[in-house]
């Protein structure tokens, strides 16, 4: 069979797959472009086929911090790295402390295993309302033990205002954890045993077999965890929309800034340059972690 | 294998279009919960029932929660698809007519502009024409606990300062932030709750022709601090700061508080949570200009994609017949009418009903501006930050000028696009 | 001798010890809501951290069966359940013959732009479905505009989002466990006489059915749980139930007992699911985190 015609072959096969990718990824990626470079607004949206270019006028305004949008835009950046530099190393160390600990052999590991795996598995929409009722500053526990434990002395407001964001932070760990200890607990069974038994020959301590055998041997499964949770950090919608409801305030973050700016706002156009900027993020991250994986060679 | 494709695709297109060839002759009907489920469904029902007979036109009604009616008619407007008639709040009307998503109407259709409330009619306005029909009005008033002012031997305030000279002997007798609840950080109407002192004291939000923001001038800046200075004085509680109406409603209704701005829809609530509680109405206080009320509402809109116009115009003069009319406010949603022959009803005289009428007589909307939503988010966002100052006590006697001052800065910045 | 014994015993406590807060810290989120949904949403409201006597317990004070009984009263939970099943399913269905065809070309033909096909399908499992939300509407708009076909609030609207979003995962997860049947099975099937696709069908399809199923699953779960399309494009005759536990929350009334009941239903459905299929859709979480 010549190339081309097995090409083509393969090409009947993926169609209906390629057609999916591309009237859902590819053709609304590159015409958001598009539409981060015209004036679709209030006024245009219902013509927005006639909506006026306007250049890089758009992008210009997000990132400006002189105006409002600007400045609520950047603050929702620095909101998701924020979030993402502490839900991301507390999840990996939090994962990985329980892997530890799994990794023995002991009596009902297999039903442990599978319960730490309910946050995991449960619903966002469930896992986050949960949280949300448990936020409550009057009727819900949080404050009641922080009050029983005499460490505040009024009920917090947890879901408004600047502690907002970390009462994201503390559901989204509690809801992140066990992938990151699922693949961990993975990672620590693919290491042979003879490493083991090797380094304790040698007369390493618990800590030196932890040091020099477990740590290098996790750092491939680690490194590829570490960099698809930062680009799905950028994801980063459920927890806020569900706990914080459709306006977080001081702790938007781009995609429920976005939402609102667009579909709230009618400020359609600004929407889109906010967009195309999170992708072009996302896009460079994903370049970074396939050179990691290239040295794993899967394709 | 390629005919089937063919085939499979035909098919599906088939089955698709088809199913959208239906509903001719129906019409979907937006609107909110204007009233509890349990009264407000049947009621619908029956009316539904009732204009199909009289015109064969089938009504298809879906009641939606504000929190999400706002993006829900936005995505309807930009697809043009969705409901043939449905509620707008009286500030979002203008708006939503800037998309030119709205059919425009005459009001001789519906009677005339004089017909309805003054401020509802301007509501319903863009550029000088109307893109909707005003349905129901409300404005905010001061409920107080009678019991609570009796003890403390005060009487209603008749002005801003005299609240709080009253407040001050309630917080005597019942101990601080036992005066007044009021609206704080969370609620999404804060803008409400000041512009009524802003109005009072002289001032506006902006300039008469709507090209600037006025709001942070003299007038502005002390209609502001006498809001913040309830919480600093102790009138209401530092908690207040934080809260959403609803809340400051609670502390009212449950008789912990002896003063709060309250519109008609919360008698409704007085009854069900406590039905016992002392309370009357007053007009809200005057400032040293005048006595202002924030007039707000709902009116009924037309999508201008909508296939059966003239059937959603039939079933907005069918709801807006004196009888439909005062039926619902009266009944459900303890809203008043916008149209003003409904207040021929004896009902409006009566009791807190003639305070509201009253009240809405002089009642202002806000100006119909394609931006006003930017506006209100950029003051209230301001607002906002002011209050937070307050309750972690970095308030000083520049906080509110400064920060008026970056949310007028915010509001040129919309009024800049406004066209 | 007795100092080895003290420390392994005091080794075991410590252990489990841990493992007592680590589940701990798991469960008691769903020991609130188990609570929660038993108690009336009376003592809920009028629950009080600040007074002792109204503080929340986690034994309701009065035991109630009511908000299961009527969790479709104030919101209509029934009817989000019966949109959140057609379109779950659909997308199951769609995901998993979509996907089996692609993964089938991915793991047994050789083209000159596998890797680049490849490459493209794991990128876009990486942007944020924000970054296209907006065209994607539009998109929506525009084929209801010119090809009078609605895509907004239908079920296939959405059922064709969905399957978009599986795809990706689904096409990789499949493509791994078909590259672990052996080739020489339809290798043979093929010089018997079958076509390419009868072979998929006839040979591949029964051995890789514990893959299929994996992927079936993975969709639907994805479909079931998600929220941000949901939120622009579904209307009342679509919404999914995701949303619907939203509703019971509004400017003023908060239903937190009617909620936790609506969670746990619909929490069942996923978590039954998923614990038919756990290894499978586990390994292939696994293997898409650290392979690929």
């Amino acid at each position: 069979m010549s190339s081309q015609a097995r090409g083509r072959r393969a090409f009947r096969f993926i169609l209906p797959a390629l057609l999916c990718m591309l009237f859902v990824h590819v053709i609304p990626i590159f015409w958001g472009a598009y539409i981060a470079f015209i004036d679709l607004d209030i006024y245009t949206i219902t013509r927005w086929m006639q909506a006026p270019f306007v250049g890089l006028r758009n992008f210009f305004t997000v990132f400006s911090p002189a105006t409002d949008v600007g400045v609520r835009y950047l603050r929702s950046i620095w909101n998701v790295v924020y979030f993402g530099l502490v839900t991301i190393p507390a999840g990996y160390l939090i994962g990985l402390l329980v892997a530890l600990l799994l990794n023995r052999k002991f009596f009902g590991r297999t039903l442990v295993r599978g319960l730490i795996l309910l946050p995991y598995i449960t619903p966002d929409s469930v896992a986050y309302n949960v949280w949300r009722f448990i936020f409550q500053a009057r009727i819900g526990i949080v404050n009641k033990y922080l009050l029983a434990l005499g460490l505040i002395k009024e009920p917090i407001i947890w879901l408004v205002g600047d502690r907002a964001i970390y009462a994201v932070m503390i559901a989204s760990v509690w809801k992140g954890w066990p992938f990151a200890c699922l693949v961990l607990l993975a990672g620590l069974q693919s290491i042979p045993q003879e490493l083991y038994e090797a380094a304790k020959i040698d007369g390493a301590s618990s800590f030196g077999l932890f040091r020099f055998v477990t740590f290098p041997m996790l750092r491939p499964v680690s490194a590829t965890l570490l960099l698809l949770s930062a680009i799905w950090n950028f994801h980063a919608f459920n927890q806020f929309y569900i706990l914080l409801g459709a306006d977080p305030g001081k702790a938007h973050v781009p995609s429920t800034f976005i939402l609102q700016e667009a579909f709230t706002n009618f400020h359609f156009g600004q929407g889109a340059a906010m967009s195309v900027f999170l992708t072009v993020v996302v896009l460079l991250m994903t370049v970074v972690i396939l050179r990691v994986r290239r040295r794993g060679e899967e394709w | 294998m390629r005919r089937s494709w063919v085939l499979v695709m035909v098919f599906l297109w088939v089955t698709l279009t088809s199913v959208t060839a239906m509903g001719k002759g129906a019409i979907t009907f937006w609107l909110m919960p204007n009233a509890p489920d349990e009264t407000h469904i049947p009621w619908l029902e029956e009316k539904a029932r009732e204009f199909e007979t009289q015109t064969g036109y089938k009504v298809n009604f879906e009641v939606i929660g504000w929190g999400e009616a706002w993006q829900k008619i936005s995505v309807a407007l930009a697809s043009q698809t969705g409901p043939d008639v449905f509620q707008v709040g009286t500030t979002w009307n203008p708006q939503f007519a800037a998309t030119g998503g709205l059919e425009k109407l005459d009001l001789a259709e519906f009677g005339s502009a004089e017909a309805f409330m003054k401020a509802n009619y301007v509501s319903t306005t863009y550029k000088g024409e109307s893109y909707g029909v005003p349905w129901f009005a409300e404005t905010r008033c001061l409920f107080y606990n009678k019991d609570m002012f009796a003890k403390a031997g005060v009487q209603p305030p008749a002005t801003y300062d005299e609240l709080k000279a009253v407040g001050k002997k309630i917080v005597e007798t019942f101990g601080e932030g036992s005066a007044i609840a009021i609206a704080g950080t969370n609620a999404w109407d804060l803008l409400h709750n000041w512009a009524i002192v802003l109005w009072a004291y002289g001032g506006d939000l902006l300039t008469p022709d709507n090209k600037q923001a006025a709001f942070n001038g003299e007038a502005g800046i002390t209609a502001m601090k006498w809001y913040a200075s309830l919480i600093l004085d102790g009138l209401a509680a530092k908690a207040c700061a934080e809260y959403n109406q609803p809340q400051a409603d609670a502390a009212f209704i449950n008789g912990n508080v002896a003063m709060c701005f309250m519109g008609p829809w919360n008698i409704a609530g007085i009854e069900q949570e406590n039905p016992d509680l002392p309370y009357d109405v007053v007009e809200p206080p005057a400032g040293p200009v005048k006595r202002a009320s924030f007039s707000g509402g709902s009116n009924l809109v037309i999508l201008k994609g909508s296939p059966n116009k003239d059937a959603a115009k039939e079933w907005i003069k069918f709801l807006l017949t004196k009888e439909n009319l005062v039926d619902y406010t009266k009944n459900l949603s303890h809203m008043l009418p916008a149209k003003i022959e409904a207040f021929e009803d004896p009902y409006y005289d009566t009791g807190v009903w003639q305070v509201f009428k009253k009240t809405l007589g002089y009642a202002t909307a806000y100006p119909p501006l394609a931006v006003w939503g930017d506006i209100e988010n950029a003051v209230v966002r301001e607002f906002r930050n002011i209050l937070t100052a307050v309750a972690s006590g970095q308030y000083s006697e520049d906080t509110v000028k400064l920060y008026l001052d970056q949310a007028a800065e915010k509001v040129n910045e919309a009024l800049a696009r406004e066209r | 001798m007795v100092r080895r014994t003290l420390r392994g015993i005091l080794g075991r406590v410590l252990f489990g010890l841990a493992i007592f807060l680590v589940l701990a810290g798991v469960l008691i989120p769903y020991l609130w809501m188990v609570s929660g949904s038993f108690k009336t949403t009376l003592e809920i409201q009028s629950a009080d951290v600040l007074k002792p006597e109204l503080s929340p317990r986690w034994f309701p004070r009065k035991f109630t069966w009511e908000n299961y009984l009527r969790v479709n009263r104030t919101v209509r939970m029934l009817d989000y359940f019966r949109n959140s099943i057609i379109i779950s399913v659909g997308t199951m269905v769609f995901s998993v013959g979509i996907s089996l065809f692609a993964a089938y070309a991915l793991s047994r033909f050789a083209f000159s732009w596998k890797r680049t096909y490849t490459l493209a399908v794991l990128s876009t499992q990486m942007f944020p479905g924000i970054s296209f939300l907006i065209p994607y509407f539009m998109m929506f708009v525009l084929i209801k505009h010119y090809l009078g076909l609605p895509m907004q609030n239908t079920y296939w609207g959405m059922i064709f989002t969905y399957t978009s979003f599986a795809l990706p995962f689904s096409i990789l997860m499949l493509r791994n466990f078909l590259d672990s049947i052996p080739r020489e099975i339809d290798e043979q099937a093929q010089i018997d006489g079958c076509t390419p696709t009868g072979a998929l069908f006839r040979v591949i399809l029964p051995l890789a059915k514990p893959g299929i199923a994996a992927v079936g699953i993975y969709s639907f779960i994805m479909a079931w749980n998600e929220v941000l399309f949901a939120t622009v494009l579904t209307g009342r005759e679509t919404k999914t139930v995701a949303l619907g536990l939203l509703e019971y929350i509004t400017a003023q009334q908060a239903r937190w007992a009617g909620m936790m009941a609506a969670c746990i239903l619909v929490s069942i459905p996923v978590l039954v699911l998923f614990s038919l299929m756990q290894r499978y859709i586990i390994e292939g979480l696994v293997a898409g985190a650290t392979k690929g």
